[in-house]
């Protein structure tokens, strides 16, 4: 079985040696490792692909929740659509609504510009690589 | 991280960013978890008291096992996005109470965690024989 792993671009050394091993161990269990920055460059090679742990990962988004999309919308996150679905990446912004959605605890957060900074108390993290 | 208000008026970017509440931490933990269970997890200790805890930047790694407040936010921070094996990045204040920083793709394992690269290929070859079996 030839298994595809996917590497971002931006993948950090330390997870490209994370990648490398995953990859030895596949190969020790007698799967084939395609690794690539994308899926489209490993579509044409490989039989099979697994999201699991590389990346990007995508968080696919059934059509009725509207509110979610209207949330995830309102904050600049764009989508593919498909028929059934639309997905999007995994990305800072999309995590922490996805995170408020579960209910799930946080440090307050908001998405903004150079001239509307949130009136919090210093000091406060700056996140600059949003994506989406 | 923007200390005070210099530093706030002097931050420029011309692209939106997010901003963020600072909580002051007591631990940073590090777990590796799907949406169902915890397969490690660490204390992130930076070098000279820093408040960044990242390994990259020489923090020390404490293993400890997890409690179940621990295992409880990771599994749903691996749950609010769609499940997968994540880098959980969780700070504990100093009253004890947990908070979801982000999730990382690049889980944080090495060479020195067989267990941890056996398990994620376990979950690999799991995955495989579902789709096989469609």
């Amino acid at each position: 079985m030839k298994v595809a792993l996917v590497v971002s671009p931006q993948a950090s050394k330390h997870g490209k040696s994370e990648n490398q091993l995953i990859s030895d161990h596949l190969q020790d269990r007698g799967h084939t490792v395609v690794i690539g920055s994308s899926l489209n460059e490993l579509n044409s090679m490989i039989d099979c692909q697994v999201g699991i742990v590389r990346i990007p990962d995508r968080v696919s988004i059934s059509s009725p929740e509207d509110d979610l999309i209207a949330a995830l919308e309102s904050q600049g996150v764009r989508f593919e659509v498909s028929s059934s679905q639309r997905r999007v990446t995994q990305c800072k912004r999309t995590t922490q609504i996805l995170f408020d959605r579960a209910k799930i605890r946080q440090p307050l957060w908001q998405l903004t510009t150079s001239e509307k900074m949130p009136p919090w108390d210093l000091p406060l993290i700056v996140k600059p690589r949003v994506g989406g | 991280m923007l200390s005070d208000e210099s530093e706030l008026k002097a931050y420029q970017s011309n692209e939106p960013f997010i901003i963020q509440e600072f909580i002051e931490p007591y631990a940073v933990w590090r777990t590796i978890a799907n949406q169902n269970q915890v397969f490690l997890s660490y204390k992130k200790v930076p070098e000279n008291g820093d408040w960044l805890a990242a390994v990259s930047l020489g923090a020390d790694r404490q293993y400890h096992q997890s409690s179940q407040e621990l295992i409880d936010i990771s599994c749903a921070m691996s749950k609010a996005v769609g499940g997968g094996i994540y880098g959980c990045d969780i700070i504990e204040d100093q009253y004890g109470i947990l908070w979801a920083i982000e999730l990382n793709s690049n889980c944080g394992f090495e060479d020195t965690d067989p267990e941890i690269v056996k398990k994620v290929v376990d979950l690999i070859e799991e995955a495989l024989f579902n789709i096989l079996s469609k």
